[in-house]
């Protein structure tokens, strides 16, 4: 069994190799595949399989660093990168993020920080998941009535994003990677700034807010705005591992063998896009992330009833929703590259 | 403009870096990694975190980066030679 153990110098401690190689995996898969860092399945799993809190978070965010290169380089070979965006989405999310540590400070002032951010954090989880599915079956019931059932379903034509684009706030940029001709600068700072602030505010990386705000406010197609987001989450997380490695709580040796299992993950996550049209992205994005708030939930029922077992619950329910959706997500590549394939093979 | 915009991004990492780097750190850690039974690349890590924080962050942040940047590279030709070349892609909604 030792040869399936690793010593973990800093951290002081043995770790499973596969554990560590799984869980890196499937948040490479994910991170690929969804365009998020992955923190809030890495974090708890690491904490719960004994990791101390603070070395769980700076070790995720290290491994997170190393994998989002990777998928970004991947996505940006496949045209999915807006850098021009990505560029002004750091101005933003820098002002964002440090209005929002303002405000956990101001609330801690008061006393109840952690209850509020909890249930912001559930209200943004069960919001978002609640109109990503919305927002599918809406699509899916239009391109049904007008008889293209076996095409995508259309996009809508005046969203939230066409009234963002119509405001005539100079300076103007246009981003031809996501297909914008014109919209202010200022309006992208602005969408920026406000996922920094819920990112600074609820202490995430914000990936699973990016990607929503990407594609319902800014008008990104899914694909560019998966890219993109990871552009957003690599540059965070650089930020990230080097100043948590500064506080000391990195252990390098675990973040290692993560990214190699993340590494693999990752190149399969980036490969389904290619196979999974973007509707499918957003509604399995959706399914993840009303898990992910359902494990919040359980977390915010273990201090109110103060039941032990429903932190270890809420725990689990991460992890097994992160293998499913891994485990998902690479029969969807399997079968899209099958399906190709026998495309080929017919011309 | 790809490039320049990488640039540009590198450039606003090293502010970041400085900005990291300066004052004490959010809470105090008071941890020393206990290098008595400790050898080989264990040890040098050990010592490292013990002595040379500074050099520690640097390390491991170069170190995810440049093993990131390996591997992204060492899959592509691999992914290349099997027929799996990546190119790019029609956005289908």
């Amino acid at each position: 069994m030792d040869a399936l153990t690793v010593y973990l110098p800093i951290a002081q401690m043995s770790f499973s190799i596969p554990l560590l190689l799984g869980l890196g995996f499937c948040v490479g898969v994910l991170g690929g595949f969804f365009g998020v860092g992955g923190a809030w399945i890495v974090t708890p799993a690491l904490n719960i399989f004994g990791f101390n809190m603070s070395f769980a978070i700076g070790t995720d965010l290290a491994h997170i660093f190393g994998k989002s290169i990777i998928a970004t380089k991947k996505h940006s070979k496949m045209g999915n990168v807006d850098f021009r965006l990505g560029l002004i989405s750091i101005v933003g999310s820098v002002i964002g993020v440090e209005l929002g540590a303002q405000m956990v400070m101001k609330l801690e002032q008061v006393g109840n920080v952690g209850l509020v951010v909890r249930w912001v954090y559930m209200a943004l989880l069960y919001g978002l998941g609640i109109y990503m599915t919305y927002d599918y079956m809406r699509a899916t019931r239009q391109t049904k009535a007008v008889g293209t059932s076996k095409t995508a379903p259309v996009a809508p034509k005046a969203g939230i994003s066409h009234k963002l684009h119509s405001l005539r706030i100079p300076p103007m940029v246009s981003l031809p990677a996501s297909g914008i001709d014109q919209v202010s600068f200022f309006v992208i700072l602005a969408i920026f700034t406000l996922t920094g602030f819920l990112s600074g505010f609820m202490g995430v990386g914000g990936g699973f807010i990016l990607l929503p705000c990407l594609i319902y406010l800014i008008g990104c197609p899914t694909a560019v705005a998966v890219g993109t987001s990871l552009l957003c989450v690599l540059l965070m997380a650089g930020y990230g591992c080097f100043s948590y490695s500064l506080k000391g709580r990195t252990e390098i040796v675990a973040a290692f063998v993560m990214l190699l299992g993340a590494a693999i993950g990752a190149q399969i996550g980036v490969l389904a896009t290619r196979y999974v049209r973007g509707y499918g992205i957003r509604l399995l994005f959706a399914i993840m992330i009303l898990l992910a708030g359902t494990s919040v939930t359980l977390k915010q029922a273990q201090g109110i009833l103060n039941v032990p077992w429903l932190g270890n619950a809420a725990g689990f329910v991460v992890l097994a929703a992160a293998g499913g959706m891994s485990l998902l997500v690479t029969v969807k590549l399997i079968q899209g590259a099958v399906a190709e394939k026998k495309r080929t093979e017919l011309v | 403009m790809r490039r320049f915009v990488v640039s540009m991004a590198g450039l606003w990492l090293v502010p970041l870096c400085v900005l990291a780097s300066g004052g004490e750190p959010a809470t105090a850690l008071d941890y020393h990694v206990n290098t008595a039974g400790l050898s080989g690349t264990n040890l040098i890590l050990g010592n490292l975190y013990n002595d040379h924080r500074v050099l520690y962050a640097a390390v491991t942040t170069v170190a995810m980066a440049s093993f990131g940047i390996a591997i992204a590279f060492v899959v592509d030709a691999v992914l290349g030679r099997l027929g799996l070349k990546v190119t790019k892609v029609e956005h289908r909604e």
